[in-house]
């Protein structure tokens, strides 16, 4: 039954940093044109992925949508890079998300009643 | 050596075939995805990264623990599965539906690991199925066209994830609905709603009944979940049955399975090889017809099966199966029209023959029909099988000779004689060659006294198909005079002939409406001297 339990939070803490993983790249993009490995560090600092396989599709999705858009340029060590840059369009979809995150937050925390203690 | 994003590296055996399985992995997992081939070059560039961070000499030898290790850094599909969230809204969907799906089990297989994954999805050893498949190969061998459509039908389970769907959940009647729930969600919900709605509007008349029609509202989605879950999936097994059957039954007829089986039937039908061969055998190959015949109704029945299973089992749609299969069946179309129009040659000509056999005594009141004492067709008695090709009746011999049942007819003349005319039709594919195949008409016939003598059949060449040939004879008869079957023709099957009753002979009279049966003996023999003058 605890292992249960135990599973079934953590899978809804994934559920939860899902969703905002698109809203947080978008972010890390915004303050500088950055290449995945710069986004791997800033998301692993956060805790917000484990794997670094998951950036790629989601990189790949931003970029489809228009959202970003991407140079190469030579690097030192190793093979070239992708500098992913934000378009209009990624600017406009970021302030959007930004603003529903805060909101989000606020209903959440009205809920859930907590202050600006820790839980 | 590998090179990954333009860098080459030296990387040991085992390294070697770790990578590449990681890499076919990850490929396997991205290919449902837009911009696969994108994000796989993305990854190969950051693996070259890590590696060259690790190795910063190019000299060194990358081993299976460095690959491990950017393995535990890149993440595993099914930890990438976990983490991403890239999947449409309606693969999400689709993922809600079905926890485990259909897949055939190739580390578990003795063929095509159709049994053990047909074990997995129902929680059995798949020894068990295996065993079952074994007793239908022995009744009949069904087993092995199941099994082959199964083989086509399911996918392999590739990638990990796959296994873990193909084990995923045990099936049980609150799985199933709550997979079908989730379809229905949206209905329910609009019923739900306007449950609500009502029940408010009720709540504001001041009656507690509100309560009550939520409650019913709630018991409507619920019974409509569990409807929709039976319907679709009886809608599924009968498909999927009625798919097989019509496919089972098409493969039977266009390959002539059933030769054997149902050959001693009362009515024989003759399957397509056979019917085949004894008609346009001769100048085209079979083969053709089967083809037209699988693609034409096959794939569609094909279509129905696949569908009806996945309405039962939920698993995927097969990438481009039905796109393939509807160009193979617009090329059936096409070579069924070709095809067609061969045949059609085939019996383009037609060549036509009439000849009077001349009667000793046509003023008699009695036409006598015998049968042809020493004709060769008196061997095939009632023992051979009639057919009718195109309203021609024939039978088949055990020698594969056709032997044609000629045709009789009677019309009334005002004339006072009988006449007898004998029409011999045949067909081919240039007037030359459908006056051979009637040439080749062997039918004997001859007049003596006041009767005329039959034989029995009209033979066509030993070896030959059937090319439209016909004999037919038209027996003018005076109105108010008689025609009498001998009983001879008792001893083949009357009716083939002529509608004869089942006493010894059969005698005929030509009335006003036209020839009649006449039943009582004495009413032939008194007829005959009333109409003597």
């Amino acid at each position: 039954m605890h292992y249960l339990c135990r599973m079934n939070t953590e899978n809804q803490n994934a559920q939860m940093r899902k969703g905002v993983l698109e809203l947080c790249i978008l972010a890390i993009i915004a303050q500088q044109d950055a290449y995945a490995s710069d986004i791997i560090i800033r998301l692993k600092e956060a805790r917000l992925i484990v794997v670094e396989g998951t950036l790629y599709p989601l990189l790949t999705r931003l970029k489809n949508d228009g959202l970003t858009v991407y140079r190469w340029e030579e690097s030192k060590s190793g093979p070239p890079r992708k500098y992913h840059q934000i378009t209009a369009t990624g600017m406009q979809a970021l302030a959007e998300l930004k603003a529903d995150w805060q909101e989000l937050v606020v209903s959440v925390d009205k809920i859930i009643g907590i202050t600006n203690n820790q839980s | 050596m590998i090179n990954l994003g333009g860098i080459v590296f030296h990387i040991d055996e085992d390294a070697y075939a770790l990578l590449n399985h990681y890499l076919e992995n990850l490929k396997k997992h991205f290919s449902k995805q837009e911009g696969a081939q994108d994000i796989l070059n993305d990854i190969e560039s950051r693996i070259a990264e890590i590696l060259t961070e690790k190795r910063p000499e190019t000299k060194q030898v990358i081993t299976a623990e460095d690959v491990d290790e950017v393995i535990a850094i890149m993440g595993n599909p099914v930890e990438i599965e976990q983490e991403e969230n890239t999947k449409k809204p309606q693969d999400a969907g689709e993922n809600l539906k079905g926890d485990k799906r259909f897949f055939r089990n190739p580390d578990a297989k003795v063929i095509a690991g159709v049994c053990s994954g047909i074990g997995a999805w129902f929680h059995l050893d798949p020894v068990w199925v295996r065993l079952i498949f074994v007793l239908f190969l022995l009744a009949g061998g069904s087993g092995i066209l199941v099994y082959l459509v199964l083989w086509i039908v399911i996918p392999e389970a590739q990638t990990t994830s796959d296994k873990l769907e193909m084990r995923g959940e045990k099936v049980n009647i609150r799985n199933i609905d709550r997979s079908i729930r989730a379809e229905v969600s949206e209905l329910g919900a609009r019923v739900g709603h306007m449950a609500s709605e009502s029940a408010a509007t009720l709540r504001r008349a001041g009656s507690g009944s509100g309560v009550f029609f939520e409650g019913v509202g709630k018991g409507i989605v619920q019974l409509l979940s569990y409807f929709w879950t039976g319907l679709v999936f009886l809608t599924g097994i009968t498909l999927a049955l009625a798919g097989l059957g019509l496919l089972l039954i098409l493969l039977t007829y266009v390959f002539g399975w059933s030769d054997r089986m149902f050959w001693d039937a009362e009515f024989s039908v003759l399957s397509l090889p056979k019917l085949a061969n004894l008609t346009i055998g001769c100048s085209m190959p079979v083969i053709y017809l089967q083809l037209v015949l699988t693609t034409v109704v096959g794939i569609p029945a094909f279509m129905i099966f696949y569908n009806g299973l996945r309405m039962v089992f939920r698993f995927n749609r097969i990438k481009h199966l039905g796109f393939t299969m509807f160009n193979i069946w617009i090329v059936g179309i096409f070579l069924m029209a070709w095809t067609g129009m061969r045949i059609y040659n085939l019996y383009k000509f037609t060549e036509e023959k009439q000849i009077e056999i001349a009667l000793e005594k046509p003023g008699s009141d009695t036409l006598n029909i015998n049968l042809m004492a020493d004709d060769p067709g008196l061997k095939y008695l009632r023992n051979e099988k009639l057919l009718l090709v195109d309203d021609q009746k024939a039978i088949l011999t055990g020698d594969h000779e056709i032997l044609l049942v000629p045709g009789i007819r009677f019309e009334e003349t005002s004339d006072s004689l009988f006449s007898v005319t004998q029409f011999t039709l045949a067909r081919g594919k240039t007037r030359m060659e459908a006056r051979q195949h009637m040439a080749a008409i062997r039918f004997q016939s001859a007049a003596m006294g006041t009767s005329l003598k039959l034989g029995p059949y009209a033979r066509l060449q030993k070896e030959e198909c059937w090319r439209g040939e016909s004999v037919n004879l038209l027996i003018h008869v005076p109105k108010g005079k008689f025609v009498r079957f001998d009983q001879q023709f008792h001893d083949l099957k009357p009716d083939w002939y002529y509608m004869m009753n089942s006493s010894e002979e059969s005698i005929f009279k030509m009335t006003e409406n036209g020839v009649e049966l006449t039943t009582s003996a004495s009413d032939s023999i008194s007829s005959p001297a009333d109409t003597v003058k």
